[in-house]
């Protein structure tokens, strides 16, 4: 390591280098996409059936699942997800809500907290100076 | 019609370098790239299938996850923040514990 002080902080290792920590984890996913691959190659997936757009068509066909309607020439090929649609609108709200609370500041700039405290510059309101 | 095997690789490829993403990255942001990676390559397991059996419920099944991924994506960026917040960096490795 140099001892020039300009020049040392960039001999220390990398933050976002990944060289010297990849190899292992490179090698397992690469492990994991062989084992996929000689499965995925040596399976057999029987006779295509193929989609077909039927009287309204294929996104008429998703959108007609999604909401329970009478799926038409669908009728043998899906079922209905009204229920599903309803739960993840829920937890679409929830999460966006949740990112509100977790990213909202007060007028005067300090932030309310996920544990319920209010932080002003990285320390929390009331807390002395020292 | 394309063989369901050269979807299957193709999500098996993009699955690994989601999982490469996630065992390697420290940054937060890369972290959910990473996870985002993984969960399209199950989309598009569920899109090939879909195709090949005549089935829509693929196809509603990967709306589901592409919705889900959003929440995960907008609470994942709420966390991020909070992170910047009260440790000013980005990185998953420091913070060591549930509490500050």
């Amino acid at each position: 390591m140099s001892d020039d002080p300009d020049t040392r902080e960039r001999d220390g290792p990398d933050e976002y280098d990944v060289s010297d920590r990849g190899l292992v984890p490179g090698l397992a996913s690469l492990l994991l996409f062989g084992v996929l691959a000689v499965t995925i190659l040596g399976a057999d997936f029987g006779d295509p059936a193929g989609l077909e757009a039927g009287e309204y068509g294929i996104t008429h066909g998703i959108g007609f699942a999604l909401f329970n309607v009478d799926l038409g020439a669908f009728a043998g090929s899906t079922e209905g997800f009204l229920a599903a649609f309803f739960i993840v609108a829920i937890t679409l709200d929830v999460a966006i809500d949740g990112a509100l609370y977790l990213a909202k500041r007060e007028s005067d700039g300090s932030i309310v907290s996920a544990v319920g405290g209010t932080f002003t510059r990285g320390r929390k309101a009331g807390e002395g100076g020292d | 019609m394309v063989a369901p095997e050269y979807y299957l690789l193709l999500a098996a490829a993009v699955f690994c370098i989601g999982l490469f993403g996630v065992l390697t990255r420290r940054e937060a942001l890369y972290f959910l790239m990473s996870v985002e990676l993984m969960l399209n390559a199950a989309n598009i397991n569920f899109v090939a299938f879909s195709a090949y059996y005549g089935d829509l419920t693929g196809q509603v099944f990967s709306l589901f996850v592409i919705a889900l991924a959003a929440a995960e994506v907008a609470i994942g960026i709420g966390i991020i923040l909070v992170l910047y917040r009260n440790f000013g960096v980005t990185d998953v490795t420091v913070p060591r514990g549930m509490r500050w």
